[in-house]
């Protein structure tokens, strides 16, 4: 389905054709909340479609006063559900360096 | 009902079969009070509803396309608009799209200020428009010239000797029966033109459908 198709439904269920309060934009902005949502009640999982990899750039650090390497999501995986539990899987190469 | 045949149909009313006391012009001039006021009743429930045209006010649907040049937002309204039905804009004077009526209110400009209430230039369009005296205004400038089409609800011809009634034939009966009511003034008969206003009054309500 496409988003045109989507917004014509909201339209035609909703009698919205014409009403000046609710232009495509706004009715794009819903759509996209209700993905977020549902994306957010299954985490992801078995979705295949959203599924996504991105590579952690780390930096060394210390925690609790031992050597420890971090990874910032928010930079490095920056349409990462908003739940750590969406991340399927983490491949590590411990000799990497 | 022809405009001679409710001239008729007025005279037999008045008791006076041809001009001595009421002159024709004044009749007919009559009759063309009766069918504003006829439409303006109509316009009430239209303006209630804007998505039904009442069937009184089908015939005064008209249509308009022209151009606005220099980069311009906005244009006259023909002299004989009544209300607007439906427009269609293309900024760049291309296909043009359904647009928005919005009201002219304090809450445009706010609607205006918002990110998902704005007009989009780009595909799919969001036009909007509003209307003010004698004016329709876009909210989306002519990139250079832009194109509109503005179907409306336009004044009706004034009935004379030569000129039907504009309005369906269903609507004639009560357009004399005003006119009965107003001419009924003129030979100072109040009692009996506030009993013929009523009678108008009441076939009003069942002409909107």
């Amino acid at each position: 389905m496409t988003l045109t198709t989507m917004r014509d439904i909201l339209k035609a269920n909703l009698q919205l054709h014409g009403n000046p309060n609710f232009p495509d934009a706004l009715l794009t902005h819903y759509l996209n909340i209700a993905q977020r949502d549902i994306q957010t009640q299954l985490n992801g999982l078995g979705m295949k479609k959203w599924e996504a990899s991105d590579a952690l750039t780390l930096t060394e650090t210390t925690f609790n006063g031992k050597d420890v390497k971090t990874a910032s999501l928010s930079t490095d995986c920056p349409n990462m559900l908003e739940s750590p539990k969406s991340i399927i899987y983490i491949d590590c190469d411990y000799l990497y360096t | 009902m022809t405009s001679p045949n409710m001239l008729a149909k007025l005279r037999t009313l008045l008791d006076e079969a041809s001009a001595t006391f009421w002159s024709d012009t004044e009749c007919y001039a009559s009759l063309a009070d009766g069918q504003r006021e006829v439409i303006n009743f109509a316009l009430i429930f239209y303006n209630k509803n804007p998505e039904h045209i009442p069937e009184v006010l089908r015939p005064l649907l008209t249509s308009t396309s022209s151009t606005i040049g220099s980069s311009g937002s906005s244009a006259s309204l023909p002299a004989s608009f009544i209300a607007p039905v439906s427009v269609k804009y293309s900024h760049t004077n291309g296909t043009q799209v359904p647009t928005f009526i919005r009201s002219n209110g304090q809450g445009h400009f706010f609607k205006q200020a918002n990110s998902l209430l704005q007009p989009v230039a780009t595909t799919p369009f969001t036009y909007f428009c509003y209307f003010l005296a004698g004016t329709i205004v876009f909210e989306t400038a002519a990139a250079t010239t832009s194109g509109y089409t503005l179907e409306y609800l336009a004044l009706p011809t004034d009935i004379a000797s030569g000129q039907n009634a504009t309005i369906p034939d269903f609507t004639h009966n009560a357009i004399v029966q005003y006119a009965y009511a107003q001419l009924l003034l003129k030979d100072k008969k109040h009692q009996e033109a506030a009993q013929e206003w009523q009678k108008f009054m009441a076939m009003l309500p069942n002409l909107i459908f």
